[in-house]
């Protein structure tokens, strides 16, 4: 392709897909948010008054799915975005639309996380497509996720199948340039045929699965012709690479610093499922060695070793290489982390037994010395976060209370309170909800002699999103549980999404939020609703008062998240705080140099030479919470702009 | 890419909010104008919260590259912050690594809460010295302060990547970008950054500290 020319544009792989669903002619996209997926949606919200079509943040993946089929019951194109966890929460919805004769095109878009930069899991989502039985693409640069996601979105709907676009982090995050096309005007005028049903009932399964399958035996001769697949190398290539996305670039850049060209031949496939059989056997049929290169788990390595079984005969002799051979292996083992140039690299050397690209690095002993300098660089609550209070007023309350307790969790940013930041004070941390599910079951565990109170903790995203049932089911099956919702008014882990308890939507403008205590007292619990930072002290008390009483409990510590609000709302605010430099006593106070050690705030620093703590007023969001805790009373709030005209 | 078409490796790390992928993305969108094919791999998410930040930039005339720098393939380190630019130097660095490397440092969390202790600034800079062909240590963050806003920091760095010749893009394609690509309230002040920092750089071409090529 030409590059360097007008209509060549960067883009991050998810604003290509972004752009690639508005030249397929979406009428609607939704989404919850999850890196590495939460730009696809938001590039959209951001252009959506510009252009004929509906965006929107569901309150999870499951109803997003569910309402994007809605159009494509009716006639018109849609897509669901989400990170891999997304797609376990609404596998139950997948794998039964797929039954159903689709109208218009349904794309469900999944941004993997491999070697996690940001997940709980390391999870490959391909194997859906297989359990569901619909079409999967996997793209391997901003142009082809641009080109696949417009081409999915047709062929969804010419098939009447929902149809799966498969990303990775690196490439959602990643940029490349990106020739764009025209985009479409709508022709069609949504309806749903109430002659046609589309009802999942035991008698009609049998056949629609039927037709399913037929379907996917179609799609199968179509990817066998598909330009998504493609084959690079000598004529006949004893040794075919086979690798999908990201894989067909690390192995191309592997096979040329190796200089192996003459000897390897790649082939490139963008349609991973249904598998290509056609196209495999045209070019394995001549191989007898060949080594899989692709994200995660050994997918395309485990079929097409299930299609050499059933043509054995005709294909001679194969050896695989792979990750079932430990062929490649990265640093944590094979199957395990992110793939790269060097494990393929490393791979092949192995194989032909080649010198070649021996490295050319530093020398151990330097390198070593360089290493014991290298200290982490650890991420944290951020100035002003509501968190740092939330946790603090918990694990005083714990530490009052005697009994051994422990807080169960979630993913979010209140989620690092795994960590030194949140007192290390979260116990058991999975997915979306499972601390209170969790807190469920720790509280039957007392007909067993279990003593330890449990806090189950849980952002006002995952509230909406996942814990709902739980919190019927504690009710419901009388537990003894406290539950705590940290409600900053936005999903900011992710990048400051709006969700149902956001007072304002996603440009700003005010709206009514759906209130967490609305829910919880209108089934029947008491609930508590406070501001962690304006008041530690009773936001202590209130955890404490929680854990003595029987049944269950809700509190609501509801603060805005400062980064957010200081970035978008506010501006830096013109309150900081001060240590009094007389009164600060350092070592000799005995608090441990509390407010910069056990606080851990990114504006309180401590002065070693002089032996006081003090404030970096860059870095200090004038929350307060220092000053409440400081047993010597040396900190105090000051106004800024008072000072400088003083 | 094939044998013989030269690749261009260029690493930008920083701490988050440092403008790390801004500087990234200006930087490829230069590459691509110049007809190259570009990738960008950027790593975030949680990064937002004080964490390294690291965004690999790669260009070449050939085919489209993956988005990781192999190992011991970094040509150009540009770096916001000393401890970073040494994170990025053990894992892609190699004997003949070109850096330009902002001395100011950003203290991690754990140095302040006392679990660490942030290498003293002779030695890292001993260090970072020994693991580079070449080096130019800069002040960029003296210089985005004097200009009265500390964001501008990556539009200083970038102006001193521009005039340390280390790379083969010319400044008009990269005035262009800056003007493309700036949101118009920031340009003036972004624009004013690039050029004081190309002159940080020119006014100072060998203010590096390694002497003679390293051994």
């Amino acid at each position: 392709m030409k590059r360097g020319n007008a209509d060549c544009v960067l883009l991050m792989g998810n604003e290509a897909v972004a752009r690639g669903a508005l030249e397929g002619g979406v009428s609607y996209c939704t989404g919850y948010p999850g890196n590495p997926s939460s730009e696809i949606v938001g590039t959209l919200l951001s252009v959506h008054d510009k252009y004929d079509f509906q965006v929107e943040w569901s309150v999870n993946e499951m109803v997003a799915l569910e309402a994007a089929a809605a159009f494509a019951f009716s006639g018109l194109r849609a897509m669901a975005t989400m990170k891999q966890n997304g797609i376990n929460v609404c596998a139950d919805f997948l794998t039964t639309v797929c039954m159903n004769q689709l109208k218009g095109g349904l794309l469900l878009v999944v941004c993997d996380d491999p070697g996690p930069l940001t997940s709980s899991n390391e999870e490959d989502s391909r194997h859906f497509a297989k359990i569901a039985q619909v079409p999967l693409l996997e793209p391997s640069t901003s142009q082809e996720a641009k080109d696949m996601t417009k081409w999915l979105l047709e062929f969804s709907e010419q098939m009447g199948v929902p149809c799966i676009l498969r990303m990775v982090s690196r490439l959602s995050h990643g940029r490349s340039g990106v020739t764009l096309d025209p985009l479409p005007k709508r022709q069609v005028k949504p309806v749903f045929d109430v002659e046609k049903p589309l009802v999942g009932l035991p008698f009609l399964v049998t056949i629609n699965h039927g037709i399913l399958l037929k379907k996917m035996r179609e799609v199968q001769k179509i990817f066998d012709r598909s330009p998504f697949n493609r084959y690079e190398g000598p004529r006949h290539a004893p040794f075919v690479l086979i690798a999908t996305g990201l894989g067909a670039l690390y192995a191309r850049e592997a096979v040329d610093v190796l200089g192996l060209e003459d000897r390897i031949g790649i082939l490139k496939i963008g349609t991973p499922w249904p598998l290509p059989a056609g196209l495999l056997q045209r070019h394995l049929k001549h191989a007898d060695q060949v080594l899989f290169v692709e994200e995660i788990d050994p997918f395309l390595e485990d079929h097409v070793k299930v299609l050499f079984a059933e043509h054995r005969a005709r294909w001679g002799d194969v050896r695989f290489f792979g990750k079932n051979t430990g062929d490649i292996c990265g640093s944590h083992g094979p199957g395990v982390g992110e793939m790269n140039t060097d494990i393929v690299i490393d791979a092949l050397r192995r194989i032909f037994r080649t010198r070649r690209h021996d490295p050319i690095g530093h020398p151990k002993p330097k390198l070593d010395e360089a290493k014991n300098l290298l200290i982490p660089r650890e991420i944290s609550f951020c100035q002003g976060c509501p968190h740092r209070a939330s946790f603090f007023a918990i694990k005083t309350a714990l530490a009052l209370d005697g009994r051994n307790g422990f807080v169960v969790g979630d993913i979010g940013c209140y989620g690092l309170a795994a960590g030194a930041t949140g007192y290390h004070q979260i116990k058991a941390l999975h997915c979306m909800g499972s601390g209170m599910g969790n807190a469920c079951g720790f509280s039957k565990l007392s007909a067993f002699g279990f003593s330890q109170p449990v806090v189950a903790v849980a952002g006002e995203s995952t509230f909406y999103h996942a814990c709902l049932p739980a919190l019927v089911n504690a009710k419901f099956n009388d537990c003894n549980a406290l539950f705590v919702i940290l409600d900053n008014s936005v999903t900011a882990m992710t990048g400051f999404q709006v969700n149902p308890g956001s007072p304002f939507t996603q440009s700003g403008e005010e709206r009514s939020p759906v209130l967490a205590e609305d829910i919880t007292r209108g089934l029947g619990i008491k609930t508590a609703v406070l501001d962690p930072v304006e008041d530690i002290q009773q936001a202590t008390e209130a955890v404490y008062e929680g854990l003595q009483e029987g049944g269950v409990k809700v509190i609501v510590f509801r603060r805005i998240c400062s980064t957010f609000r200081t970035r978008s709302l506010e501006g830096n605010r013109l309150t900081k705080a001060r240590v009094d430099q007389e009164k600060c006593l350092g070592e000799a106070c005995g608090c441990n140099r509390f407010c910069s050690r056990v606080l851990g705030c990114p504006g309180i620093q401590y002065d070693r030479e002089k032996g006081k703590a003090y404030i970096r007023e860059d870095a200090c969001d004038g929350c307060g919470l220092c000053v409440q805790l400081c047993p010597e009373e040396a900190i105090t709030l000051f106004d800024v702009e008072k000072e400088v005209s003083a | 890419m094939g044998r013989g078409k030269a690749v261009t490796n260029v690493i930008i790390t920083g701490v988050g909010g440092q403008g790390n992928v801004l500087a990234a993305s200006l930087l490829a969108s230069a590459a691509l104008a110049e007809g190259c094919e570009v990738t960008v791999g950027d790593v975030y998410g949680l990064t937002q919260r004080g964490g390294s930040v690291a965004s690999h930039v790669r260009w070449t005339k050939g085919n489209p590259l993956p988005p990781l720098v192999p190992r011991h393939g970094l040509d150009i380190l540009l770096a916001f912050e000393p401890l970073e630019a040494l994170r990025v130097l053990t894992q892609f660095g190699r004997k003949d690594t070109r850096g330009i490397v902002n001395v100011t440092p950003i203290v991690p969390i754990g140095v302040q809460t006392g679990r660490f202790e942030y290498p003293e600034p002779s030695k890292l800079d001993g260090v970072l010295q020994a693991l580079t062909g070449t080096l130019r240590l800069v002040d960029a963050t003296a210089v985005a302060r004097r200009l009265g806003n500390i964001q501008v920091l990556n539009m200083v760095m970038l102006g001193a990547l521009i005039a340390s010749g280390f790379i083969n893009l010319r400044e008009e394609v990269f005035e262009d970008i800056i003007v493309s690509k700036v949101a118009r309230k920031h340009l003036s002040i972004n624009q004013s950054a690039f050029r004081e920092g190309m002159d940080m750089m020119s006014r100072n071409p060998h203010h590096d500290l390694t002497g003679p090529e390293g051994p």
